[in-house]
């Protein structure tokens, strides 16, 4: 089964449920099925995806805030699309990080209470695209793109840290540092 | 909907006046919790409004070192709800302090085997008072070495009383008090202490190292706090 699963941390009776596809073909169609609140998921682009760890970190982030209604935007999907980002800025946030109609490789991702994804049953019907095994989310991520968007500059951070832990760093601390 | 937050009873790792610290799992990475809990001897309105500060201003401290180039735990999540900060766990690791107190009971002459760490210690507090960032509370035993003591990755922790702050003065009681903690934990490591400021200076960059030595050197005589006379 290509579908990952991931109990989430903070809240271990929720978990994380993801696909990841490439050659897709109808994003203009899922997004629209995702506005209509046909399927509850979000839609994300690979290439901004340094490691799955960094999906966990926002998700983790977003579900806390919607349990404490404390979200910013108005769906628990759109809030991980908002924590990944350290933008404020929410129409930015989905135009980074959400999947754009012509892109070809997305990723979908649903929380849900454990055991109850509807990933496989309701969402994959819809997809037109190829799956592809979750662990190769990697090799779709442009690290040039995310030091951009994070604002990560090359020379000393690099020697305290990994990509990923800087990127980390700045989804959980976005709140209150600027960077 | 169940909400069941914080899993399994937390490991509790050590308590503090600020604060207690637990283990846990973050997504598969070992995971410390730090939890700035509320004082029942403080306004309830001041406290929140105190204990909201430090979180953040702990976690500011942490990223403008990190973004400095020096090692400080990966920040997961930081709810400032109640107060808590989820990071990065260097499981295998040691203290400084523990480490230099192993060499001292291990080596007949322990001075020599400690001067590489003491000057990388030197050169990591240069870099991070000429990025204008106080630790404030400087001890061997906020110094981690992660992995093997040898490589000397130094790893600085807890920056409960961090801040910024560009003047010497500041800096100065930085290494005052990192002095006085050395001096009193491992007797006879004067000669450590002079590698340090050597690397410190080395390390600093501009010209401000000399005006923290000199106010180094005026705390020396008066103590941490300012003569408040005249």
């Amino acid at each position: 089964m290509a579908t990952y699963t991931e109990n989430l941390s903070l809240h271990p009776n929720h978990a994380v449920s993801a696909v990841l596809v490439d050659n897709a073909s109808n994003i203009a169609e899922l997004k629209s099925l995702i506005m209509n609140q046909t399927i509850d998921a979000c839609l994300i682009r690979p290439p901004m995806i340094a490691d799955r760890f960094q999906l966990m970190v926002a998700a983790n982030r977003a579900l806390h805030l919607h349990l404490q209604n404390k979200r910013i935007t108005k769906t628990l999907h759109s809030e991980v699309l908002f924590s990944l980002s350290i933008s404020k800025n929410i129409t930015d946030c989905f135009k980074k990080f959400g999947a754009s109609d012509d892109d070809k490789s997305l990723i979908i991702l649903e929380i849900h209470e454990r055991g109850q994804s509807r990933l496989d049953d309701l969402v994959l019907p819809k997809v037109k695209g190829e799956l592809i095994p979750f662990d190769d989310l990697p090799k779709y991520s442009n690290h040039d793109l995310i030091k951009k968007v994070y604002k990560i500059k090359e020379d000393s951070e690099k020697k305290s840290s990994s990509l990923l832990d800087s990127v980390v760093c700045r989804i959980s601390s976005q709140d209150f540092v600027s960077t | 909907m169940l909400v069941s937050s914080y899993s399994q009873m937390p490991d509790v790792l050590k308590q503090g006046a600020e604060a207690k610290i637990f283990t846990c799992d973050f997504q598969g990475r070992p995971c410390i919790v730090k939890e700035r809990f509320p004082k029942g001897y403080r306004h309830p309105v001041l406290d929140r409004s105190l204990t909201n500060q430090r979180t953040k201003s702990e976690v500011r401290s942490m990223m403008r070192c990190r973004n400095s180039g020096i090692l400080t735990p990966t920040v997961f999540f930081v709810d400032l709800e109640s107060n808590k900060i989820y990071m990065q766990y260097f499981s295998n690791s040691s203290t400084v302090r523990e480490h230099i107190i192993k060499v001292h009971s291990s080596t007949p002459d322990p001075i020599p085997a400690l001067r590489p760490l003491a000057a990388k210690i030197g050169s990591t507090l240069g870099l991070m008072h000429s990025n204008n960032i106080i630790h404030g509370d400087l001890t061997t035993s906020n110094m981690l070495l992660d992995g093997d003591p040898d490589e000397l990755s130094l790893v600085m922790i807890d920056f409960g009383l961090g801040y910024t702050e560009s003047v010497a003065e500041d800096k100065g009681v930085d290494l005052y008090v990192l002095e006085r903690a050395l001096l009193s934990t491992h007797p006879n490591t004067e000669a450590l202490f002079d590698v340090i400021l050597q690397n410190y200076k080395k390390a600093y960059v501009g010209q401000g190292s000399v005006e923290v030595i000199r106010k180094l050197e005026e705390v020396r005589l008066r103590g941490r706090k300012r003569t408040m006379v005249g």
